[in-house]
């Protein structure tokens, strides 16, 4: 543990002090769109937006090295599918006769497979495994801005939505025939959450950031009885964790994000575990 | 001037995924009336509630709720779904849960807010008000969400199986509030549940693809029969809650 925090207060390696920044501010996000995503019951929308980032990245990844495009970077390629595949899932959910499920599962492994085949066909190599886990510890000062300005934007929808949004979680139907736009609501909620799971693909990939939207705002669940006081609790969660687990790796050596999920997981699981033993 | 029905469809009919759901519809339900709404499973009453409000389009006849075109008078309609459509983990409290039937502005104002403790009070809830949605019982749930269709001040209320999941007595006591609130609006009630029929209801809707209306007194067990097409055990109609059962046939 000293050796942890010789090296965070080291000048000469930011990284660390990055990665916790990172951390902290990232629970804001996930301490808000989290249980949203998890009273709404649309973890697997999240997932299938977050997964079809790979396509985009493959393409993104050939256009740059084939074609040349050096414009045509990683993370923009991640945000263009990821908005995509928001469109593509909010507009089927509103006709009628689809099959929402189905179109979540296809544009999840649609996605995943376009982005085998690009980084395939890329004449360079590229490690997938940096675009699934992501690594806190590579983040820049860039990336803590995008982060705070991620924050900054959905504390203020959730400052001017908050009751849309409570009254289409909890009934979407009666929210409908009360007036509300809950087509464009559900769609400013997949937006929403593709902005997230784009601009935070450095810090924890595209496979470990469905864990931080969802298992804090769950564990937050357990204890709090309004949607405010849940994204408090989750925001609180993700904060404690995102320092327990950059901890935890610095000490025992062993990736970042992976530690915080695995923690955030142990914690969530074993008590559902345990309960359903009973 | 006399105002329009509360309810008014004319040769409405009705196919979804292909099936007619409702075929050749006509009825009307008039101000301050307390109709019941019964007919198997399928039959069409959902449908036909979700026409009412817009929630589906007829393909051929006209629909008039409130002296309008649906949905253009949803604000003025209460509407309690079906109960097992609800998340009972949702993360709000009761007082939450029907403050969404009242208002979507950033800040619930004291006066929005008393208005629904005075809902929940109606539905005798008021001690509930701050309590989690999720922890109450499946009667109180159902009377928060009564209190949510009640709290705008609806002229027209529209009940989707509100007795399902909920006990005799909580069913009594639903059915004395809904004899006293008929007094200032139209209450349309579907439910599975024949065996009952409160006090102050006029008239029944029979719904089985097509519609029949029959005054209470004259809804026998034959055509209950007709209308379900097997035979029912036992109905008692007319009966008074709060009083002693009335007449009954079956």
């Amino acid at each position: 543990m000293a050796e942890f925090w010789q090296a965070f207060q080291d000048p000469g390696f930011p990284f660390l002090r990055y990665a916790l920044a990172a951390g902290l501010l990232s629970s804001v996000a996930f301490g808000i769109l989290g249980p949203v995503i998890v009273a709404r019951r649309i973890s697997f929308v999240a997932g299938s937006i977050s997964h079809s980032m790979l396509g985009g990245i493959g393409l993104a990844l050939f256009l740059r090295h084939q074609l040349g495009w050096s414009w045509c970077t990683p993370g923009a390629g991640a945000l263009a599918a990821a908005l995509s595949s928001a469109a593509v899932i909010g507009a089927v959910r509103t006709r009628r006769g689809e099959r929402e499920d189905t179109v979540i599962a296809a544009v999840w492994t649609v996605g995943m497979a376009a982005g085998v085949l690009f980084l395939s066909l890329t004449p360079v190599f590229v490690d997938p495994m940096s675009y699934l886990f992501g690594n806190i510890l590579l983040l820049t000062r860039n990336d803590l801005w995008m982060i705070a300005g991620l924050d900054a934007l959905l504390l203020i929808v959730v400052l001017l939505l908050y009751r849309p949004l409570l009254a289409v979680c909890f009934d979407e139907e009666f929210a409908r025939i009360r007036g509300l736009n809950t087509g464009a609501l559900s769609m400013l909620l997949f937006g929403l959450t593709a902005l997230t799971v784009a601009l935070l693909l450095p810090m924890v990939g595209t496979v470990l950031v469905i864990a931080l939207l969802t298992l804090p705002a769950a564990l937050a669940g357990r204890f709090t009885k309004h949607l405010w006081s849940m994204m408090i609790a989750a925001a609180a969660v993700s904060a404690v964790f995102a320092v327990a687990g950059v901890a935890l790796s610095a000490v025992i050596d062993i990736p970042s994000g992976a530690a915080i999920v695995l923690l955030l997981g142990a914690v969530y699981l074993i008590p559902v575990l345990l309960k359903r033993r009973r | 001037m006399r105002l329009p029905d509360a309810i008014r469809l004319q040769n409405v009919s009705c196919r979804l995924g292909g099936s007619v759901v409702l075929g050749n519809v006509s009825f009307s339900v008039s101000r301050g009336e307390f109709t019941y709404m019964i007919g198997p499973n399928g039959g069409g009453k959902t449908t036909l509630l979700r026409l009412l409000l817009g929630l589906e389009k007829p393909d051929s006849g006209r629909i008039s709720v409130l002296g309008l075109t649906p949905p253009a008078a949803n604000k003025r309609i209460g509407y309690l779904p079906q109960h097992q459509f609800f998340d009972p983990q949702f993360p709000i409290t009761a007082l939450e849960a029907v403050l969404t039937g009242l208002s979507f502005s950033p800040f619930a104002t004291g006066r929005l807010r008393e208005k629904a403790i005075s809902a929940l009070e109606e539905m005798g809830l008021g001690d509930e008000a701050a309590r989690s949605y999720a922890v109450l019982s499946g009667g109180q749930r159902q009377r928060v969400l009564i209190a949510r269709a009640l709290v705008g001040d609806p002229e027209l209320l529209l009940l989707d199986e509100p007795t399902a999941n909920v006990d005799p007595a909580v069913e009594e006591a639903l059915f004395d509030r809904l004899a006293r609130l008929r007094r200032r609006l139209t209450i349309l009630m579907v439910t599975h549940d024949t065996g009952v029929v409160p006090a102050g209801v006029e008239r029944v809707i029979c719904v089985n693809r097509t519609v029949a209306v029959h005054p209470t007194r004259r809804l026998t067990g034959r055509v209950l029969q007709d209308l379900y097409r097997r035979s029912l055990k036992r109905v008692s109609h007319d009966r008074i809650i709060g009083e002693r059962a009335g007449g009954g046939h079956g």
